[in-house]
């Protein structure tokens, strides 16, 4: 144990489990930056969102049917080959993916929701949960006053970062790297390095 | 909801629970791991890599492949650097302000504007297919 927190193979166990769950279950990879950007979508464009979720709920007989005669309508209309992209589509019409269901904006919007409920439950767990408004102790001790700073402009570099990255600590650094995928691992050789970089160079300088 | 949709938000929940209990939510714990002064976190992580890994084992190619484009080596470097400053990742950033952790509303703050900015950004400037992070 460290402090109040799971050894290191209880914590290790639980996450890949989760993670593991997740793929056997529903064949969805652990990941949140992606959801954070679609869920943002839902507050941007209501609207849309709402249309989105009505087609998500939609029958997928009903979907398949729709996505067929648009398809159809395509080849009809073609004397040659079909495009590419359509014919990836119609590739799927007639083979439909085990890919899990594409996740609606606002359903994403849930899921942000939900890893903050997952953090008030494992606080008011441990006997810890309460309203802290101070810094951190250790970004006060890293930074000075500085530290209000530090969160605003360190959360801006991990959004920013995430999206151009295609993923983040959990999409490239545990869904992409458990896939042996080459631009996980690279991705998160990369923010490691970049991270352990940027602690060494505040605790020297700062 | 669907049934798929009400068992994501079970592993919703259970992200930010299991963030929380291992110290993810934590910026002295992970400042210790970026400090290399605490390997609890690098160890618990890699076991949680090599679990994942058996899902993947027999078909690691239906999952969503990721591009491998020219944003992800200077987009994991602002990451990285983001990270080790504000001592929490985007999905920790939401389970510690859960934890009644207001200060990390102003770490969220800059998630969600770097998040929604790079949007923009994208569609300005760059060219590569971004990737849908597995959705």
């Amino acid at each position: 144990m460290s402090g109040p927190y799971l050894a290191w193979w209880a914590g290790g166990l639980a996450l890949g489990g989760l993670a593991l769950a997740q793929w056997l279950i529903d064949r969805r990879s652990l990941g949140v930056s992606g959801y954070l950007d679609r869920g943002l979508r839902a507050l941007r464009r209501p609207d849309h969102a709402r249309e989105e979720a009505q087609v998500l709920a939609a029958d997928p007989e009903t979907l398949r049917a729709a996505l067929a005669a648009a398809v159809l309508e395509d080849v009809a209309d073609c004397d040659g080959e079909l495009p590419p992209r359509r014919r990836a589509v119609a590739a799927q019409v007639l083979e439909p993916s085990r890919r899990a269901r594409p996740v609606g904006a606002r359903t994403a919007l849930l899921y942000v929701v939900a890893i903050i409920a997952g953090g008030a439950i494992a606080a008011a767990q441990r006997g810890a949960w309460s309203l802290e408004l101070a810094l951190p102790a250790s970004t006060r001790a890293q930074f000075g006053a500085g530290g209000w700073l530090a969160l605003l402009l360190g959360g801006a570099l991990v959004g920013l970062g995430a999206r151009m990255a295609g993923g983040c600590s959990s999409g490239h650094g545990l869904s992409g790297v458990a896939r042996l995928q080459p631009a996980s691992l690279v991705a998160t050789a990369t923010f490691l390095a970049a991270a352990i970089a940027t602690t060494w160079v505040v605790g020297r300088f700062a | 909801m669907s049934r798929a949709d009400a068992r994501l938000m079970a592993y919703g929940i259970a992200l930010g629970y299991v963030l929380s209990h291992m110290g993810f939510t934590d910026p002295a714990q992970v400042q210790a791991m970026f400090a290399l002064t605490d390997l609890r976190l690098w160890v618990a992580f890699g076991l949680a890599v090599m679990i994942a890994a058996i899902g993947f084992r027999r078909d690691r190619l239906a999952a969503p492949q990721r591009p491998l484009h020219a944003g992800v080596i200077p987009g994991a470097i602002l990451f990285g650097v983001g990270w080790a400053l504000c001592g929490t990742c985007t999905g920790s950033t939401l389970a510690a302000l859960g934890e009644g952790q207001l200060a990390i509303a102003v770490s969220l703050l800059g998630v969600v504007a770097g998040t929604w900015g790079y949007g923009a950004i994208h569609r300005r400037f760059f060219r590569w297919d971004p990737g849908s992070c597995g959705l």
